[in-house]
């Protein structure tokens, strides 16, 4: 097994990230593993608040300081340990070549005083060199692989002309103008229409395909992630409670709060709602983070944390033949059973 | 059948525009909502579906009469309120048809005590102060579901699915009739979206209210709603029982819009499908059918005559030629 660790892409190694706060340094990040091979997309799910963006800036090397922390851990990324690396070894090699990031509103990552063609120029000639005609060559080439049509004359718009599916796919014409390897796609369809969603995630999938990509996919919606990405955990409160295939993870939750996510998703008027009521007991300081809003929790939940357990199920089982991952994790207890 | 709560005819919401050219002032309009026939019974639940653009929204500022409109009647508890002044708006239709915004977090004024938000209305139209408001406030935040020591609070120290809450609260101080929920859990987390949904059945359940309510979120409009209206570019291209819109949809467009809604049945991306190109512009909006510039299906009659809304089912109607056939 460990072997196989090794082989992974980009690994997180038990990293905990905190902010500097009057009281102390808060926890808001604490993953003790999550591994992605290459070509790979991982989604992540999680409420707001639960960590998913404090992760992606951390990968970065984006997080704010000083009041954001790296307390321990490690983020390997080919190799290389991402965290040990200065900010100038970042911005040069990693931070926009061989990584990129998909923003959450597309409505606000473009500079509305610039045009198209100034914001992509920028990035070409900073990341690749390139000047003059090569660049507009450049330029027009990365807005075709983004399926925008007319080209030449949407290039010289500004973002408020442009719809907001047109806009993300600038954005992600941009992101990857140099060719990256690894993907952050933080919420990239949040703000836009179903029907436009759906063109922007084929556009993601086909651009992985074709750049051998693995994709970190950011996301509160656990059936968008189903559909999307291959594996899929689920965070909360800065921990991943639940990790495994993500058919696996939707059809056969182990961990009460994934449970409790796949069931507040409101289907027909005739299917009644399943959901936990607000806290309805009092934080455990060094036991589990879901116990406080946790209905099968007992008293050991309270003083123990769980650490992310191995399981066999049967919906784990009919994919066995994909050797790489046979199994489904949770952190907790008395995963498996129903509330 | 029952006299309806809110009966709409032929109703039209045009913005003015001006193009400058150089030696011509040209004015065009944005059709925002043309030409739409709505029957709202009591104690209904309408869901209004369509793409950002399509005028739901506008739509339901004319009904709340936020904006005048242009053409055609409302008539809600027979009176026609596009044509009664303003005074006799306040006095007589305000209180019964309320709204719940789309953003608890602009929707409330942060320099407002909870019990000045929720108390306002009440203050206003039921002269209430003192004691006796902030008994009715208590008494309406117990209905949400909040707890009483909210009442001297200020609205950040909530979080969004209990901003809502209070939102709602506000909503249904005067006992309304009809409440407009204008996507009211768009910008919450899927766990307190859970609970904003159960209340606001509940609610309607215990209060007999009529909802209408806007969401793009398709599987929340299944959930609450009895009735679906889908719009497109200002135009109602199909209506019907939730049920039947959601398992047999007959116009191309609600096909494609459902089609496009991820759902946790669904295995991969190929299931996925897209609907091509752009929403046209509403100042110009295509001729025939105007849906044919995207249709999946589109026939050459489409762009030449434009398709009236048929009775597919009883209760179930839909605009295509598509139909005819």
């Amino acid at each position: 097994m460990t072997d196989q660790k090794t082989q992974f892409y980009f690994e997180i190694k038990d990293l905990s990230v905190g902010f500097r706060t009057f009281e102390g340094i808060k926890p808001v990040l604490n993953i003790e593993g999550l591994g992605i091979n290459r070509g790979e997309t991982y989604g992540l799910v999680g409420e707001s608040g639960a960590g998913k963006t404090v992760l992606a800036l951390t990968i970065l090397g984006l997080l704010p300081k000083p009041a954001g922390m790296i307390l321990n851990g490690s983020i390997l990324f080919d190799g290389v340990d991402l965290l040990k690396q200065s900010e100038k070894q970042m911005a040069e090699i990693y931070r926009g070549k061989r990584l990129a990031m998909i923003f959450q509103d597309p409505m606000s990552t473009l500079n509305p005083v610039f045009t198209v063609w100034q914001q992509i120029e920028r990035v070409i000639t900073r990341q690749e060199g390139l000047k003059g005609k090569a660049c507009l060559k450049r330029s027009l080439e990365l807005l075709d692989m983004v399926k925008l049509p007319d080209t030449m004359n949407l290039i010289d718009k500004y973002p408020h002309e442009l719809s907001g599916g047109q806009r993300q796919r600038i954005i992600i014409a941009i992101a990857l103008s140099c060719g990256a390897e690894f993907l952050i796609a933080d919420e990239p369809t949040r703000n836009l229409d179903v029907t436009i969603q759906a063109g922007i995630l084929k556009l993601i999938d086909e651009l992985q395909r074709d750049f051998k990509m693995s994709v970190l996919f950011i996301g509160n919606n656990v059936s968008l992630v189903n559909i999307f990405c291959r594996n899929a955990g689920i965070l909360y409160r800065g921990k991943l409670v639940e990790e495994g295939l993500s058919n696996c993870v939707v059809q056969n939750p182990l961990h009460p709060y994934t449970q409790t996510l796949i069931s507040a998703i409101p289907r027909s008027k005739s299917e009644k709602l399943k959901f936990s009521k607000t806290i309805i007991k009092p934080e455990a300081e060094n036991g589990c983070p879901y116990f406080s809003r946790c209905t099968i929790g007992k008293e050991n939940c309270s003083t123990h944390v769980p650490m992310l357990r191995e399981f066999r199920t049967e919906s784990s089982a009919e994919s066995l033949n994909d050797i790489q991952n046979p199994v489904q994790k949770a952190a907790c207890f008395y995963a498996g059973g129903t509330i | 059948m029952n006299q309806p709560l809110i009966k709409v005819e032929a109703l039209k919401k045009y913005f003015p525009v001006r193009s400058n050219h150089l030696f011509k002032t040209q004015k065009q309009w944005v059709k925002a909502v043309d030409g739409i026939d709505l029957e709202i019974q009591s104690g209904e639940t309408i869901g209004l579906v369509g793409e950002s653009g399509c005028g739901k929204t506008t739509l339901v500022n004319v009904l709340l009469r936020l904006e005048d409109s242009t053409e055609g009647s409302i008539i809600f508890d027979g009176l026609d309120i596009t044509r009664v002044s303003q005074k006799m708006m306040r006095d007589k239709v305000r209180k019964n048809i309320q709204i719940v915004f789309q953003d608890p977090f602009w929707s409330l004024n942060p320099r407002m005590l909870v019990r000045n938000v929720i108390g306002e209305p009440l203050s206003v139209h039921q002269k209430l102060s003192g004691l006796a408001l902030s008994e009715k406030v208590e008494s309406l935040l117990d209905m949400v579901g909040l707890p009483k020591d909210s009442l001297y609070k200020y609205p950040h120290e909530f979080s969004g699915g209990q901003r809502q809450r209070i939102a709602i609260a506000r909503a249904l101080a005067l006992e309304p009739k009809l409440v407009v929920l204008d996507e009211p859990t768009s910008s919450i987390d899927i766990l307190s979206q859970a609970q904003i949904l159960d209340l606001l059945q509940q609610l309607k359940e215990k209060l007999g209210l009529t909802y209408i309510l806007i969401s793009h979120d398709l599987s929340v409009v299944h959930y609450l709603s009895d009735r679906i209206i889908v719009m497109y570019l200002g135009k109602i291209v199909e209506q019907g029982p939730s049920e039947v819109i959601f398992n047999q949809p007959v116009h191309p467009y609600t096909q494609a819009l459902f089609n496009a809604i991820p759902s946790l049945s669904m295995q991969n991306l190929s299931e996925l499908q897209t609907i091509e190109g752009n929403v046209p512009s509403a100042i110009n909006p295509p001729t025939g059918c105007r849906f044919h510039t995207r249709c999946p299906r589109v026939m050459p009659i489409c762009s030449e005559i434009e398709p009236k809304a048929i009775y597919v089912d009883k209760d179930h109607q839909a605009a295509c030629h598509l139909l005819k056939s």
